[in-house]
């Protein structure tokens, strides 16, 4: 990525970065520090971004979601290691080309367009999951609604979205 | 065919969410290291977070920062792994954990175990080696716990279920059993990971917990 790309996609991301940082509750001062180091990191790590193993859209929120929990929550998230010698049944090993990379983008696509067409009662779900950092507990505390009509509308969600990759994949 | 066991779709979305407390996230990345198709399941759910970052409006003006004060390097961020830790069979995801050092200690006959620096509550996290042929005496839990099956085989003894490598096994609060290794399996390692300690019901189950706090 050079330095015009590296704008462009500033321009495009920073703003929402921002926005994910604010719904999740940091005030606007943190909220700033780190969309600055989200931001540097696409940018030093940009030759690392491998488009078969998802979309940019897809890289900037791993980013920004590992920050969230690194810098603010105090937390680690422990992740899977390809490199593990205990690691098995290995389609993320498939060498980097253009098939793969369509594949990954045609992914996205077809996650953008089931994500507009979940009903509104789905889309609130994900969105606090994924957006107010709350859990499904707490949102069910929050919004009055049973815990098992939260979790049954999140897996409905999840079908949504499994069914259109898998759909689209089929064509 | 035997069944296998995966961590709840709850769980997985926590984990891509970002939501889930450490403690989950260790457990599912364990078990994200042996099963490719609940690796899909996260890619999916991650381009799920990508597109919800993608489509939605940003908020204010973000200056540009200098690039040019920005050193282009390749930062390290996986954790350097343990080569023993490696050679016993332990994910990598755990290797930060193992602070003590990866050996396995005695805790009881056919028991030994590697402490975690996890501690959730009051119980302590650990790797568990048993012998083959081991029964764990019936208990009850008090909390959520899981085990992950690292390496063999773990037959619950209540349900008849079978766990083995990568499969996890998820005990809600509440609830009681009884588990075994088979003997023809060999030795089996787990990773555990409770909430509360549990209730041993019978006199060789309560005598097990006093030696070993397990």
């Amino acid at each position: 990525m050079d330095r015009a790309a590296f704008e462009g996609v500033f321009a495009d991301y920073a703003p929402r970065v921002r926005a994910y940082f604010l719904r999740h509750g940091l005030n606007r001062s943190l909220a700033d520090e780190v969309v600055q180091e989200v931001m540097l990191t696409v940018w030093r790590e940009s030759e690392r971004f491998d488009p078969a193993k998802g979309s940019l859209s897809t890289w900037v929120f791993t980013i920004a979601r590992n920050r969230l929990i690194d810098s603010v929550r105090r937390q680690k998230r422990p992740e899977p290691d390809p490199t593990d010698p205990c690691w098995s049944g290995d389609p993320d090993a498939r060498p980097p080309s253009p098939e793969a990379a369509a594949a990954a983008a045609s992914r996205a696509r077809n996650v953008q367009r089931a994500l507009l067409s979940l009903p509104p009662e789905q889309r609130r779900v994900v969105e606090a999951l994924y957006f107010e950092g709350q859990t499904m507990s707490e949102l069910s505390a929050a919004s009055g609604v049973p815990l098992g009509t939260i979790k049954t509308r999140a897996r409905l969600a999840l079908r949504a979205l499994r069914g259109n990759v898998e759909g689209e994949t089929e064509e | 065919m035997t069944p296998q066991h995966h961590p709840e779709p709850d769980e997985l979305i926590a984990y891509a969410s970002g939501s889930s407390p450490e403690w989950v996230s260790l457990v599912v990345a364990c078990h994200l290291t042996y099963r490719a198709e609940c690796r899909e399941e996260v890619a999916l759910l991650d381009a799920l977070g990508g597109a919800l970052l993608a489509e939605g409006p940003g908020e204010g003006n973000v200056p540009l920062p200098d690039l040019d004060e920005a050193p282009r390097a390749a930062v390290a961020t996986a954790p350097a792994a343990l080569p023993e830790a490696d050679a016993l069979g332990i994910p990598r995801c755990v290797h930060p954990y193992l602070k003590g050092g990866a050996r396995f200690r005695y805790l009881a006959p056919g028991l030994k175990q590697i402490p975690l620096a996890l501690d959730i509550g009051e119980f302590p996290s650990r790797i568990i080696r048993f012998a083959g042929g081991f029964t764990v005496p019936k208990h009850a839990h008090e909390g959520l716990e899981f085990l992950v099956v690292l390496d063999g085989v773990l037959e619950d003894s209540t349900t008849g279920e079978v766990f083995r490598t990568g499969d996890v096994s998820r005990r809600e609060s509440g609830t009681a059993h009884r588990q075994h290794i088979p003997w023809r399996a060999g030795p089996c390692t787990c990773l555990v990971i409770s909430e509360k300690p549990v209730v041993a019901s019978t006199w060789w189950g309560k005598l097990l917990k006093r030696v070993t706090g397990v």
